[in-house]
This record gives structure tokens, sequence and C-alpha cells, in this order.
């Protein structure tokens, strides 16, 4: 009925979404939390909220150590990597953005 | 031990909907072994859990826009207190009769305690809210016709000491049924109601119908709904058409200019208060607005104008409660889903001496006009 309010991501979303970016594969949630830095009672909400928003696919995967239940991994949907990867230009951008100097 | 119990408690805690991610959380743990990383993580993940939870109580549909709308209720509610209080104020200044004051205190209660009814109204069905709109018109038809005339304005029904302005109680219902669905019968309704400000007549409850009608048709635009603006707006022009002899009433019109003689900030304060009815809409985001907001700003803020512009009662000072009510109810319809917009109603108690001028209504002791 209404239009839904687009907001920025959060520092922690856009750290996510970029690591699953630059990922070769699919990461599980371990993985994701070793390389942000993000803990979990941030990270699996967020990957929840990410998955409802189509821009996260999720599967299980067996795991490779016998007697080990199978894991669940993530990767990013056509949706998510656009989304990554205009935030991650966004940052370059920031980056790179030569200091002006000061008006007198 | 410790890690099990903690999967289990995960598994526990997360809500139906998320129970995939409480398992996934549940495979981490164990895959992570049992030192203390795989105890900070599984703390870690309870707490994700306990997050998860909470966004089920937050919101059962677990979407932002619920929030929002909670924000807005809120808002509704607090600024219908703050502007009923800001009414009360102004009667004790004007020296407004005390049964005034008495009416419109018990108003707010009346407001307050309709709230409960919150739970109730949500879980109103496409069928209530058209029933609700054909009811209502075709007693604001029945009130033209059978109702209480004054100066050939036939816009009251008389129950006990009461005289109830009806349309001020069920217009902007209507309005807001319509806003929430535009059906042939929700149509039917606006046009019978239309036609009810036509017949009684009443110029400021006909702009209030015309101009919420008018958005909805700008806002969702089809046949139905363009034929029920057009229509809306052949009223509106009729009544404008009709003469208007009711005078006008102390402590009920004009006050919003005659406020000003008592002091300037009983003048703005009053401003402030009307004004803050139609506030909550700033609480929606932009892109979160629905027309039902819109609707519901738009009842109020055509009640004020036209109580700016002629001898109508503002909505938070009328002959009585009728108008703090309407607000009071047009939250509980709000929560329905989208908005309600109750408009003023006006409720008079007895004023000062007997004047011939005045009709008995406005005059009479013994009746409160709600």
């Amino acid at each position: 009925m209404s239009m839904r309010k687009t907001r920025a991501p959060s520092k922690a979303t856009k750290q996510a979404l970029i690591a699953l970016l630059n990922a070769p594969g699919s990461l599980h949630g371990y993985e994701i939390m070793q390389i942000t830095g993000i803990n979990p009672g941030t990270l699996y909400p967020m990957l929840a909220r990410l998955e409802d928003q189509a821009m996260l696919a999720s599967q299980w995967q067996d795991s490779s150590v016998d007697g080990r239940p199978p894991r669940h991994m993530y990767s990013l949907t056509e949706a998510g990597r656009i989304l990554a990867k205009s935030l991650l230009n966004e940052d370059r951008r920031a980056t790179n953005q030569p200091l002006r100097a000061k008006p007198a | 031990m410790m890690r099990d119990a903690l999967e289990q408690l995960i598994l526990w805690l997360a809500p139906e909907r998320r129970k995939k991610w409480a398992q996934a959380m549940a495979a981490e743990i164990s895959a992570t072994g049992n030192g203390r990383e795989a105890i900070a993580f599984a703390l870690s993940c309870v707490i994700a859990c306990c997050r998860f939870r909470l966004e089920l109580n937050i919101s059962s549909a677990k979407t932002g826009s619920n929030i929002v709308k909670d924000r807005f209720v809120v808002s509704t509610f607090t600024a219908g207190v703050v502007a009923g209080l800001i009414g009360l104020a102004y009667l004790l200044v004007s020296g407004a009769p005390l049964t005034m004051v008495i009416v419109n205190g018990a108003a707010i209660v009346v407001g307050i305690l309709l709230v409960p009814s919150l739970r109730v109204a949500a879980r109103a069905t496409d069928s209530a809210v058209t029933a609700t709109a054909l009811i209502g018109a075709f007693i604001l038809f029945g009130t033209a016709i059978f109702g209480y005339a004054i100066e050939d304005a036939s816009r009251w029904l008389l129950i006990g000491p009461f005289f109830i302005q009806t349309s001020l109680i069920l217009l902007p219902l209507i309005a807001i049924c319509f806003a929430r669905i535009q059906s042939f019968r929700t149509t039917l309704a606006v046009f019978v109601a239309a036609f009810a400000m036509a017949a009684q007549p009443d110029r400021a409850m006909a702009a209030m119908l015309f101009v919420a009608v008018a958005i909805v048709a700008m806002m969702r635009s089809n046949r139905l709904t363009i034929s029920a603006a057009a229509f809306s707006t052949m009223t509106f022009a009729a009544t404008l058409v009709l003469p208007d002899r009711l005078p006008a009433v102390p402590f009920v019109d004009f006050i919003l200019w005659s406020a000003f003689d008592i002091g300037l900030w009983v003048g703005l304060a009053l401003w402030a208060g009307c004004l803050l009815l139609v506030c909550p809409i700033a609480f929606v985001p932009k892109g979160e607005r629905t027309v039902l907001h819109y609707v519901f700003a738009s009842c109020w803020l055509t009640l004020i104008a036209a109580a700016a512009m002629g001898a109508y009662p503002t909505p938070i000072v009328g002959y009585g409660a009728s108008a703090i009510i309407g607000y009071f109810l047009s939250l509980v319809f709000l929560q329905t889903g989208p908005q309600g917009c109750l408009a003023g109603s006006d409720a008079q108690t007895n004023l000062s001496e007997r004047d011939e001028t005045i009709p008995p209504l406005r005059n009479n002791a013994a009746t409160l006009a709600v």
C-alpha cells in the first residue's frame, strides 16, 4: 500500500555485504564473523533481514567432518551483489576524494 | 555440556519463523568446538535469538511500518490529550459555564478509556469496515430527515439530555472507511453521507467530506473514487448556496480569533492546541504515509479551517466534548490498519443567559450537545 522507506545500510551490514561479495564462494556464519568482526548477536538478525529482502541466499551444506551437522552457507543474490558493489564503490569514492582546503 | 545447553536454549528461544536461523547457529556452535571461543559464540547467538524474539513481539507482521504506525498512534493519543487539556484551560480562562468545562473534561476521560478498544478495532474485517460506513451514512441521512432542527438546520439527535451532532461522530469514520476500502458499498455510503450533509445542511462537515474524498480520489483514482469526489463536490457546493442561519455561540464559535481578546498567549495556545491534532502525521516518514494518514489529517485540518472561517466549533472546544471523543475514536479506527479521523464534534452545555437569538440547543442549561 505504501512505499517502503529505504534506509542507508549500517556499517555492519556494509561489512557483511562486502565480505560476501569478495568471497570466492559462499561463507558460513562463523567465517563472516571472523572476517568482519561482527558478533553473532548482531550478525544473524542482520543476515535474516538481508534474506527477507532477497539480498542473501542461504543453503545447507554437509559438513566435511563426520558427525557434525550440516552448516548454513550464505551467498549474495544478484540484487545483493548490486547493492554490495554500489556500497563498495561508494566507499572507494569517499576514500579517494581529495581533501578540500578550508575556505578562508 | 554448557555448549549443548546453550544450543538447546537457542533452539527454544527462536520463534518459529526464525527456527532455520537457530539451527544454523546451533550448527556453527557444534563446528566451533568446546573452547571459550565457542561458548562466547554461543552466548552471542543467544542474544541473536532474543533479538528475533523481540522482533516478533514488537510487530506481529515484522515490518518497520508497524513500528512507525505505533509511533503515529502514540503521538495521536498524546496530541488528543494535550489538545483537550488546552481546550479545558481555555474554557476556564474565558469564564465558560462550569457544565461546559465538566463535559469537556469528561470527554478526555472517555477518550482515554476508548484506548483499550484499539485491540478490538485492529481486528476489524473489511466487511466490518463497510458495515460501519453504511450504517453511519444512513444514520446521518436519518438525522437530516428526522433529527432535531434549529433554524432549518437538522443536525442533531436528542438522546436524553444530550444533543448529538451525528455528523461530527460519523462522517470522519465514513471518510476513513472509504479511504480504506473503495468498493461499491463504501462509495454508496459516501453518496448517502454527502447527500445528508447537503440536506442538514452543514457546510463545515460537507467540506470535510469533500476534502477527504478528493484526497482518496487523487491518491487512488478509479471510477468509484472519482464519482464519489464529484458528488461530494456538488453537495458541498449546495451547502454553500443554502443559507446557514445558526448564530455564533459564545465560547464556541469564532474562538480562534476571540481568544486573542483574552490574551495573546490564550489565542496562540488555542491555535497550537488545534494544530496539534494534525501534527501526528509528521511522525510518519513521507515514504510511509498512506492515503489514510492524509485523510485523517485533512479531516481535522478542514474542521479547524471551518472554525477559523465561520461559525463552527473548533475540534478542541466545541459545545462540549464530542470533538474530543471523536478524535480518540478516530485513533481507534486508525489502528484498524490505517487511519481514521473522526471529525470534531461539538457538545455544548448551557451558555450564560438566555438570548432570544440563540437557538435552544445552544442555550438550554439542561442540554448537552455531544
